[in-house]
């Protein structure tokens, strides 16, 4: 018996039911039971039983002849005794070991008619077509679990990458943080040594204009250089500095900075100060300040060149919940198409007056980090408002 | 009455400019000047053992290479003798660090915070408060 053939009589009957089983002689020796139900159990020649209908031409009756035709896909017609008209369709082996023929195979049944018309039941046929449907489905199940599989170890694996890349990333961010606040500190020494000096030359050259006129454009080229590595400093000090909520005196914070702002300024300038308060307000200190020194530093500094004196209108509203600041000037104000992008990085609106183009962007980064609002409106020649909402942080 | 005073700056320029306002404010009895802060607890420890006069005000940077301004404060925070507490220190340095003053003014020592640079007016605020205490 060949490999794929090494069946018992159980498994043929579980797998070809309608099977049966062929000698020398030509004998139907066994049977499967569904054909059984078909033929009855009698043994019988199989020329007076069957008739081959395919293959058609050159097949003879005999074990031999079938022999030839083996691995050939037969059709046998019903002729025996019981006149039940139906066609089996199967192939023939060769059981060597034993010297038989056994067919393999069912009813070729083309309609549902045919099949009822039998007499038979479904679980009169093989198994084997239902259990390899099965083992497909369960087969294509399992690749597509494994395949599932696959992809969850692969995106797991992705987000374990992320993880840890963004682990690095803050890691450099707070270096970079770090450096930029050390590297600031570091730029400031030269320059206040520059200063010093600027100022014994100019002490030291009384009555020589010209030095004195030359020094005091260093001092200020060099003073604009101090303010850019303070903006920067202020800018690596809000991302990396936690925020530290305390009681602000918000009338004392506004004209601190105010009076500051008066000493480096040569020209008139007036503050009104307005404020509607039912609650104290608590915010960051550092990050606060920043802000307001830099809008109200700006409303001295962008004045209009007409001679009008500068104006700054301080309103302030405190809430339990939040602290709304509006800062009107009556300064230059800022073009239309130039409003959308003055909180940009770099973004400067105007050749008037030398600025960094950070400190708008640093108000606003800092704004974003005490989880406010920072908002502009402005008319061109007659002068811009900046509201500033922020939390109360009581 | 006239004070001695003793800078301590790794930066020489700043130590001439502090150096001349100093002189120039006729406060000073005598003025020391030391560009680290080794050299400086050196000569401290020298004048102790030697008993010469202490400097009544310091002041102190505190970037510097090496011993820093605060190594320089942990230093003499570990030294024994009383004298060198009657020393006034100010710290004078470029920092606009809030942490760095904060952690500065932890020292009793430490009896000011000066932001560069020093100017007359920032001198006599500094030594009124040498006299008032």
């Amino acid at each position: 018996m060949n490999n794929h053939v090494r069946l018992d009589q159980e498994h043929f009957e579980r797998l070809f039911p309608f099977y049966f089983v062929l000698d020398r002689g030509m004998r139907i020796l066994q049977r499967g039971k569904s054909l059984e139900k078909l033929i009855g159990a009698e043994e019988e020649l199989f020329e007076s039983r069957f008739r081959f209908i395919r293959p058609g031409l050159g097949i003879r009756y005999s074990f031999d002849s079938i022999l030839d035709y083996v691995k050939q896909i037969f059709i046998l017609r019903n002729i025996g005794p019981g006149g039940t008209d139906f066609q089996l369709k199967g192939e023939f082996l060769h059981d060597e070991a034993n010297d038989r023929i056994i067919f393999c195979g069912s009813p070729w049944i083309t309609s549902e008619e045919r099949f009822t018309s039998l007499g038979l039941k479904l679980n009169d046929f093989a198994l084997h077509d239902s259990v390899a449907d099965f083992l497909h489905v369960l087969k294509a199940q399992q690749m597509s679990y494994s395949d599932l599989f696959k992809l969850n170890e692969q995106i797991e694996n992705n987000r374990l990458e992320l993880a840890e890349k963004n682990v690095e990333l803050q890691d450099a961010n707070l270096e970079l943080d770090r450096f930029v606040y050390s590297t600031s500190h570091d730029l400031r020494a030269p320059l206040l040594a520059i200063n010093g000096l600027i100022d014994l030359v100019v002490e030291k050259s009384p009555g020589n204009s010209e030095v004195i006129e030359y020094s005091r454009i260093i001092r200020d080229t060099s003073n604009r250089l101090d303010g850019i590595i303070r903006e920067i400093l202020t800018y690596a000090k809000n991302r990396s500095i936690l925020i530290l909520p305390e009681h602000i005196d918000v009338e004392k914070m506004v004209h601190t900075i105010f009076d500051s702002a008066r000493y480096y300024t040569n020209y008139p300038i007036e503050l009104i100060f307005e404020m509607k308060r039912n609650d104290v307000f608590f915010s960051d200190y550092f990050r606060l300040q920043s802000v307001l020194s830099n809008i109200i530093t700006n409303a001295i500094k962008y004045r209009r060149d007409d001679g009008t004196p500068a104006k700054v209108i301080f309103r302030s509203t405190i809430t339990a919940e939040k602290g709304i600041f509006v800062i009107e000037d009556n300064g230059q104000g800022i073009q239309k198409e130039r409003l959308p992008r003055i909180f940009e990085m770099f973004y400067r609106a105007t050749n008037s007056s030398p600025g960094s183009g950070l400190g708008l962007y640093i108000c606003h980064e800092v704004v974003k980090k005490l989880g406010g609002e920072i908002h502009v409106q402005s008319e061109p020649g007659l002068g811009s408002t900046f509201t500033v909402t922020l939390p109360n942080l009581k | 009455m006239k004070y001695r005073f003793m800078l301590i700056d790794d930066d020489g320029i700043f130590n001439m400019l502090n150096k001349k306002v100093i002189t120039e404010s006729g406060l000073a009895e005598e003025i020391i000047v030391h560009t680290s802060a080794e050299e400086a607890l050196h000569n401290l420890d020298l004048e102790i053992t030697e008993g010469k006069g202490l400097p009544h005000v310091l002041f102190l940077d505190i970037r510097m290479p090496l011993m820093d301004g605060f190594e320089f404060l942990e230093e003499l925070r570990k030294r024994p003798d009383n004298k060198l507490k009657e020393m006034s220190i100010f710290m004078l340095t470029s920092s606009l660090d809030l942490n760095d003053r904060a952690r500065s003014m932890e020292y009793p020592q430490v009896k000011g915070f000066c932001t560069k640079n020093l100017d007359r007016a920032k001198l006599d605020e500094c030594v009124a408060t040498v006299k008032a205490s």
